[in-house]
């Protein structure tokens, strides 16, 4: 957790909840995605999933920072600040309104790709553009650097 | 013990399938990518910087990233200009890119039928680099040509990598599905005479100089020891990492590879590293220390071992997956590689043995 991470001043854990960017903390996303792997969010409503997130979170939250958070009172305060970019956890799907850069950063899950390409709908899919089977026209670089010797070559010739 | 934590770089949507160390600067690395898990989607090769961070640690940064049609599943730069390096795609295709310039490879080659799974460049001729597909080939290439240099039918399965001897030129090692290991003569391309009722595979194989029957589950990953010439790692499926001297290995133009229907088998197991509770995915020795192996594994765990600790001695070498095989090669190849490998063998291999037995 860097400082940037946990900007809040105070030693309010709310505040601190409030702020912190799960987005951005690699053990949060690793458990998440086995949870979502799991098969967790499927054919649950936007506010089961909603909900189902913030436990994930505040769960977490407590973990590594050793506080104890009530989920009510992590609700209220991420109600109270809904949408702030910060926090806004990048797995679950944001309302489809969303301008194409968001779309692009969702992480659907192993099940959900796979429902998507068993029923065609591969337009979904986040990450799935068509890039230009093209080559570059401008001139390579030139190489300036020598070739360096590998460790073992170095001690072989030593 | 308080160690910190570990610098990470996150790519959001690119999961990572391979990375490499430039070989011209300590502080470049280039990560190959692939979005949704490999399955469909886009690939991305990132050019990540070290700076420092706080504590003076060191902070990976993404310097640039350019965008593949397909996934990404391995990258190797150029052991000759340390601007460029190449990439093995999920559609077949490998791409040179020249990190000075935006957006776009500065050549493309598309020959592979499948996922290009691995690519190599030589440390030894350096214009030179191998690619391994699912196609079950390797090529070799040079940057310059348009078209291959050569085709190895090497195994008549997926091929998950091929890797360049450090030291004995025109030398490659591959492993695959098959659970073998294979060690190629590039300047010796001969075929193997088709087997009797072989009838299952189109193509005639290219015949290696040895084949290791190293397990009886897919093969994944192998990597060559930097400073004992044949000495080999191997590991995959079967979730052991095994050390292979592959000494007997006859190399050279072979009309005997013509004449001799029975190709070279054999390999001697000289460690058994057990632990990983999933597949191995990839092994590799470090640049710097004989003894040093390390392994990241599907059991999200990366161990850095001293193979030396895992060496076997006497019977407790025999049970290796190659012995679950019947047929008479197999058998043969089982006994060299593992039956008879009790006294004589520990005095043959100087200095790396350590007779310590891990069950």
């Amino acid at each position: 957790m860097d400082a940037q991470n946990s900007p809040s001043t105070s030693g309010d854990p709310l505040g601190r909840f409030a702020s912190y960017r799960f987005a951005d903390d690699a053990e949060y996303q690793q458990g998440l995605a086995g949870i979502l792997s799991s098969g967790a969010l499927q054919g649950k409503s936007e506010d089961e999933q909603e909900e189902l997130m913030l436990r994930s979170e505040v769960f977490y939250f407590n973990r590594v920072s050793g506080a104890s958070l009530d989920l009510d009172a992590a609700r209220a305060i991420r109600n109270g600040r809904k949408l702030g970019i910060d926090f806004a956890p990048a797995p679950v799907a944001p309302p489809p309104q969303l301008p194409p850069k968001d779309k692009e950063q969702i992480t659907l899950t192993f099940a959900q790709i796979k429902e998507l390409i068993e029923q065609g709908k591969t337009d979904n899919i986040p990450n799935n553009k068509v890039i230009p089977n093209v080559l570059s026209s401008e001139t390579p670089s030139e190489s300036r650097t020598s070739v360096r010797k590998k460790p073992w070559e170095a001690e072989a010739t030593a | 013990m308080n160690r910190s934590p570990p610098s990470t770089l996150q790519t959001p949507g690119f999961a990572h399938y391979g990375l490499a160390w430039s070989p011209f600067h300590n502080n470049r690395l280039a990560l190959a990518s692939s979005a949704n898990y490999g399955l469909v989607g886009n690939g991305r090769l990132h050019i990540v910087g070290l700076g420092l961070g706080p504590g003076g640690l060191p902070q990976p940064g993404i310097d640039k990233f350019y965008e593949t049609q397909d996934g990404l599943y391995d990258v190797a730069w150029s052991e000759i200009h340390e601007n460029q390096l190449v990439t093995a795609s999920g559609d077949g295709s490998i791409k040179l890119w020249d990190i000075m310039i935006n957006n776009l490879p500065i050549r493309a080659w598309q020959e592979h039928t499948r996922e290009v799974f691995s690519v190599d460049w030589s440390n030894i001729a350096k214009d030179q680099f191998v690619s391994s597909s699912w196609d079950g080939t390797v090529k070799l290439w040079t940057p310059e040509r348009p078209r291959s240099l050569t085709t190895l039918q090497a195994h008549p399965s997926c091929v998950y990598q091929a890797l360049f001897s450090p030291h004995q030129p025109d030398t490659i090692a591959t492993c695959s599905t098959d659970g073998t290991v294979r060690i190629f003569d590039l300047r010796a391309p001969a075929y193997l005479p088709s087997a009797p009722g072989a009838s299952t595979f189109n193509a005639p194989l290219s015949a290696p100089a040895l084949t290791v029957p190293a397990s009886g589950g897919e093969v994944l990953t192998l990597d060559w020891n930097k400073y004992r010439p044949w000495l080999l790692a191997s590991a995959g499926v079967d979730k052991m990492v095994k050390v292979w001297d592959c000494r007997m290995v006859k190399l050279g133009p072979g009309p005997d590879a013509a004449q001799n229907p029975n190709p070279a088998v054999g390999g001697v197991c000289e460690a058994q590293l057990a632990g990983h509770e999933y597949a191995v995915r990839k092994v590799q020795w470090s640049p710097h220390r004989p003894d040093v192996l390390a392994s990241a594994s599907y059991d999200m765990t990366c161990r850095v071992r001293n193979a030396m600790l895992f060496v076997l001695h006497g019977r407790s070498a025999s049970a290796t997956p190659g012995e679950r095989n019947s047929n008479a090669q197999d058998e043969h190849a089982t006994k060299r590689a593992c039956g008879l490998r009790s006294a004589g063998c520990v005095a043959r291999v100087e200095g790396f043995l350590i007779p310590t037995a891990y069950s």
